[in-house]
């Protein structure tokens, strides 16, 4: 049956009957928190103490942390040092899927290598990574969902990036797309633990080597930096034992405060995070973000740049970070997104066909040694012949 | 040694991607240097003393949506260029027009009895080659450039006929452009239209 377009136009008229008036109410708050964003700017150490305070009523709190920069201070784009190099990694999965004719599961990891105004041509490199039998289950003996093969090629990114980081001259940047904060779901299972432990690893190695290291968030709806004008205003309301419960800024973004703030190639200040993640990211491996914009003259495009604390604290990576973002999104014209990281993603990216060439591949290899072959389950079979 | 296998010691162009007995499309990679000229000689050698003629009809360059998007950046570093060009996955496909195949050693100006398969490789005529290909009996492989009405004829013939000149002449062989010039009056004598265009073109291309 299609969609019922009948009901889904009253729906969307009601929807927009309600549209200027949500969007006044945005208005109103994104004032609000504008107001107490500069009115708190360079109260870097009443909102830490803040912080502690509401993390003392709410352990599981989420937010912004100052760090060591006013909230408002803007860093405009720096010279790009003319010899570093660059490493971007994406990946792919294949999920194992018990509706399918064979259980296996896939990670493909893309690499690239970029000496950029060295006339060198970019390296690829690609690792793909199968699992069958023991490897597609948890602990608990269930076929691997989907966020746990997620977090595994997560980690396979960025060992790969360590690998290769360890033979290159510094500096070295290495990118990955999203944030660096991976585990927010799923602490406390065995597979997530392990994992955490291989990741701390992982960016031990990275800072040992000096190289930087940032997660990319394309169009961010982070609300890290509004969470902490909450508490603030939550304070001033005498609410604050119920910080993070109560969300009086709830639907603004960060990006909001920033939009008018960066000139095009400026960074925000850079900010901690107080997260219930902070067991695992501890010390130097600390979580830290600012935000970028990366658009044009009159065209804002905010990212958000998540990095460890040995990065933050580091003013030539930093200043490197920086100014290659800025360089890279401008590679691709006007929808500005870090070439490398797109290039990344077309070397990692599993498209159906080549799954459907892996199974095969699989299936045949099954059959030439005899063994009795599954098929696809009938609920699969009949949703592929569904018409469109 | 056959001239096949001489060939496979040379550096190939592209590879095959799709054939007809009447022709084919071959991909390469975009940054080489030795992509052969419009109405260029080639040849696809294949099992042993047999290997297939062609004439470079059409070079076509795809585009993708990244190199649309990359275009409207202000500047295009190299290494990005590069990057498009050696490890993206859009090749130059050069289309071939099989005019001739040679079988021991001895050229015909024929269809060649099979196409060649999947990933077969091109490589450049080398003068010697280009120069026995086409001095080979009367021009009988013009007779398959011009009965494809679709092709540029006069410009594809000007084009292989300019290119083979400088072969010939560089091994004494004065008298092969006006010869085959000659022998396109005859054969277009019923075509005035098909025989001013290609004439107009030779005369662009400087042959007279």
């Amino acid at each position: 049956m299609p969609v019922n377009y009948q009901q889904a136009l009253d729906q969307i008229r009601k929807m927009g009957k309600q549209a200027p008036e949500q969007e006044e109410r945005m208005k109103r708050l994104r004032e609000e928190a504008a107001r107490l964003f500069v009115q708190y700017a360079a109260e870097l150490d009443t909102l830490q103490q803040l912080v502690e305070r509401a993390v003392s009523y709410n352990a599981k709190l989420r937010c912004a942390v100052p760090f060591e920069e006013a909230l408002n201070k803007t860093t405009p784009l720096p010279e790009l040092e003319s010899s570093y190099t660059l490493f971007a990694a994406d990946g792919s999965q294949i999920d194992p899927d018990r509706h399918a004719a064979v259980e296996f599961g896939a990670i493909n990891v893309g690499i690239i290598r970029l000496h950029p105004g060295c006339g060198e041509t970019p390296q690829e490199h690609v690792v793909s990574k199968l699992m069958f039998y023991d490897e597609l289950h948890t602990a608990n003996g269930g076929l691997l969902g989907e966020d746990v093969v997620a977090l595994m090629r997560d980690m396979a990114e960025r060992q790969e990036l360590a690998t290769l980081a360890q033979s290159e001259e510094p500096p070295v940047l290495t990118l990955t797309d999203g944030p660096l904060e991976l585990f927010r779901e799923g602490q406390g299972m065995p597979e997530f633990d392990k994992k955490a432990e291989e990741y701390r690893g992982v960016l031990e190695t990275l800072a040992d080597l000096g190289a930087a290291t940032a997660g990319y968030v394309d169009k961010p709806r982070g609300d890290l930096l509004i969470r902490l004008l909450e508490l603030v205003h939550l304070e001033q309301n005498d609410k604050l034992k119920e910080a993070g419960k109560l969300r009086p800024f709830q639907g603004i973004s960060d990006a909001a405060l920033f939009a008018g703030l960066l000139q095009p190639g400026e960074r925000s200040a850079v900010f901690g995070i107080q997260s219930t993640t902070d067991v695992i990211f501890q010390g130097r491996l600390g979580l830290h973000f600012f935000y970028l914009n990366v658009g044009r003259a009159g065209h804002p495009y905010l990212s958000r740049v998540e990095i460890p604390k040995w990065v933050a604290e580091n003013e030539r990576l930093m200043t490197l970070l920086h100014a290659s973002l800025v360089a890279q999104s401008a590679q691709v014209g006007v929808r500005a997104y870090p070439y490398i990281l797109h290039r990344a993603h077309e070397i990692a990216l599993i498209t159906y066909s080549e799954r459907e060439q892996l199974e095969s591949m699989i299936l045949a290899e099954l059959r030439r040694q005899g063994v009795t072959v599954g098929e696809q389950s009938n609920k699969q079979f009949l949703k592929e012949r569904r018409y469109s | 040694m056959a001239i096949a296998e001489q060939a496979e010691q040379g550096i190939h162009i592209g590879r095959l991607l799709h054939a007809s007995t009447a022709g084919c499309v071959v991909g390469c990679r975009v940054s080489q240097s030795e992509v052969p000229e419009f109405g260029a000689l080639v040849r696809i050698p294949l099992q042993k003393g047999y290997q297939i003629f062609g004439l470079i009809y059409d070079i076509h360059i795809e585009e993708d949506g990244l190199v649309r998007q990359l275009v409207t950046a202000e500047n295009v570093p190299d290494d990005v260029i590069m990057d498009n060009r050696v490890n993206r996955n859009a090749p130059v496909e050069i289309s071939v027009l099989h005019v001739g195949y040679s079988q021991q050693e001895k050229i015909y100006h024929m269809l060649p009895p099979r196409p060649p398969l999947s990933l077969d490789a091109l490589y450049p005529c080398e003068p010697v080659s280009a120069c026995g290909f086409s001095s080979a009996g009367r021009f009988g492989y013009f007779r398959h450039v011009l009965r494809a009405e679709d092709l540029p004829i006069g410009e594809l013939l000007a084009a292989h006929i300019r290119l083979s000149n400088e072969y010939h002449r560089a091994q004494g062989e004065t008298h092969w452009a006006s010869d085959a010039v000659q022998e396109l009056i005859i054969l277009l004598r019923d075509d005035y239209p098909t025989l001013m265009a290609v004439l107009s073109a030779l005369t662009d291309a400087g042959i007279e």
